[in-house]
């Protein structure tokens, strides 16, 4: 009888001392977690549409990995943008500003002939004018036209005022001519 | 081999003649992100027929052609002509250039297209190639250090400007000191190419006798006679005085008729008739990187001279980036998704 005691105890001290070994704790407090808010909030669609496309922040190696990988694009992003920023400022600086914005292989052609050659004409980008601006436009070279009439109308019918005009021209040719 | 002088003097009447008749023509290449080409060619010209033997670049009938006029403010007429066509790869650009009848059809050009995906941006690169005409040359590089070089790629009528600009001594000075050294360069290139003419030529008769590596151990003495005297260079070379020092009297009398070819061919290669004419390139997004200049619209220009591509290949290239939004929309998507994973995981775990 003593020795079937001793034993009983011995072997109840034995179980008390070996502890069970709880394995996957962050799983299983996840999930306790899951099932106790599914139980406050209720059964309704949208919670459970969320918890399955969140589920994989209760698995360690996905939410690393998908941590890991957002990482890597913020880097990769950072990394290029600096790297074109750095690229477009050499660029800004080496430009070279030339008449019209042409600079072609021969005797500088003045910048009127060098405009039209250039620029709009030869862009490959659209370019939008506003409508009311084109309007002002076509409206003051009207009213330049109409007053260049009048004037040269007015210098007609004043001898005095033709014929000065005309050695003015005169001057003018003479000294172009001469340069 | 003739004397240089007169030669030079020849091909420089020539040249001179020939620019008359050719046109002041600028090639304009609007690169497509799908890697097709807009080339545009604009010719201005004094007189109203254009020369087709004169013009720079292959234009043909299927191309869309205007002709226009314009008055200069000096009162001078200038016709211009535009041509413009859409190749749908660079592929077409080069057999265009294949089946080149233009003024410059005896000089190899071809030009190259890449595209790299990277993401968040599409990296291009647009090269227009002229291969080079001595094979055995000197690259300019290796006589002119990074400043020079720039001096010496830059277009003529910048260079004008600033000889003429408020530092006009300093670039005058500047512009002689690289035009000696574009003289030694040409020279000792030249020399070189006639080494090797000479050792392949006299190779064909007899192997052995005449190398290139023999050859080149007189290279610097061959170089010496050309720049010392050039009056007495053609009574040297004809009474085989010059060739008798460099390969011995008995080898000079042998290849004589050799030697003579091999300088032929060179001065053909070297004093070439090649019409000059511009470049310009408009790239997809914005341009990043080019070695050409930089105008004020963002387009990359380089002038075409023959001594660009004399003794190394010219390739005149550009590159771009331009972004790709739907990479950006699906990339900031992607890291809203997981900072909010994260979020909604330290909300349960508190």
């Amino acid at each position: 009888m003593e020795t079937e005691k001793d034993n009983y105890g011995k072997i109840v001290e034995l179980l008390r001392r070996s502890r069970p070994v709880i394995r996957g704790n962050e799983e299983l407090t996840g999930e306790v977690i899951q099932r106790l808010s599914t139980g406050r909030r209720g059964h309704f669609p949208i919670y459970t549409w969320i918890e399955s496309i969140y589920g994989w922040i209760y698995i360690p190696w996905v939410r690393r990995s998908l941590v890991s990988i957002s990482v890597i694009i913020a880097a990769l992003f950072i990394y290029q943008q600096s790297v074109l920023v750095r690229q477009i400022k050499n660029i800004n600086r080496q430009a070279i500003v030339t008449e019209g914005g042409v600079p072609v292989s021969h005797d500088s052609v003045p910048p009127l002939e060098l405009y039209r050659a250039s620029g709009l004409i030869f862009s490959g980008k659209d370019i939008s004018i506003s409508e009311t601006d084109l309007r002002q436009l076509i409206r003051e070279y009207i009213n330049v036209k109409g007053r260049y009439t009048n004037l040269v109308k007015i210098i007609d019918e004043n001898p005095e005022l033709k014929k000065y005009v005309e050695q003015k021209l005169n001057e003018k040719n003479s000294y172009k001519s001469e340069h | 081999m003739k004397t240089r002088s007169s030669k030079l003097v020849i091909s420089l009447i020539l040249i001179l003649a020939a620019s008359c008749n050719e046109p002041e023509t600028t090639v304009t290449n609007i690169v497509h992100s799908d890697g097709s080409v807009t080339r545009r060619i604009e010719m201005r010209n004094q007189k109203r027929v254009f020369d087709k033997t004169a013009i720079q670049v292959p234009v043909d009938s299927t191309w869309t052609i205007k002709d226009s006029l314009e008055i200069s403010s000096k009162g001078d007429t200038i016709w211009v002509r535009r041509a413009e066509k859409l190749f749908r790869n660079t592929d077409a650009i080069n057999r265009e250039y294949s089946s080149d009848s233009s003024a410059n059809k005896n000089f190899s050009r071809r030009t190259e297209f890449t595209r790299k995906f990277r993401w968040f941006n599409t990296e291009y690169r647009f090269a227009e190639i002229i291969e080079k005409k001595l094979k055995h040359g000197y690259p300019v590089n290796d006589f002119l250090n990074k400043e020079e070089l720039k001096w010496f790629y830059l277009p003529g009528n910048i260079k004008d400007k600033k000889k003429m600009s408020a530092d006009s001594l300093k670039y005058r000075a500047f512009n002689d000191t690289v035009d000696k050294k574009c003289e030694k360069w040409e020279i000792r290139s030249l020399v070189s190419e006639w080494i090797y003419e000479f050792a392949a030529l006299a190779g064909k008769r007899e192997k052995g006798e005449i190398t290139v590596e023999s050859l080149k151990t007189h290279e610097d003495e061959f170089v010496k006679f050309i720049e010392s005297d050039n009056l007495k260079l053609d009574s040297l070379w004809t009474t085989n005085v010059m060739l008798g020092k460099l390969i011995g009297e008995k080898a000079a009398l042998k290849y004589r008729h050799e030697a003579d070819s091999a300088g032929s061919i060179v001065v053909n290669h070297f004093f070439v008739d090649f019409k000059e004419y511009t470049v310009r390139t408009i790239m997809p997004g914005k341009i990043t990187s080019t070695n050409g200049i930089v105008d004020s619209s963002g387009m990359s220009v380089w002038p075409v001279k023959s001594d660009f591509f004399l003794t190394q290949t010219y390739e005149m290239w550009a590159g771009s980036k331009s972004s790709n939004l739907w990479a950006w929309i699906i990339s900031f998507l992607f890291l809203i998704f997981v900072f909010t994973g994260l979020i909604i995981k330290r909300k349960r775990a508190g």
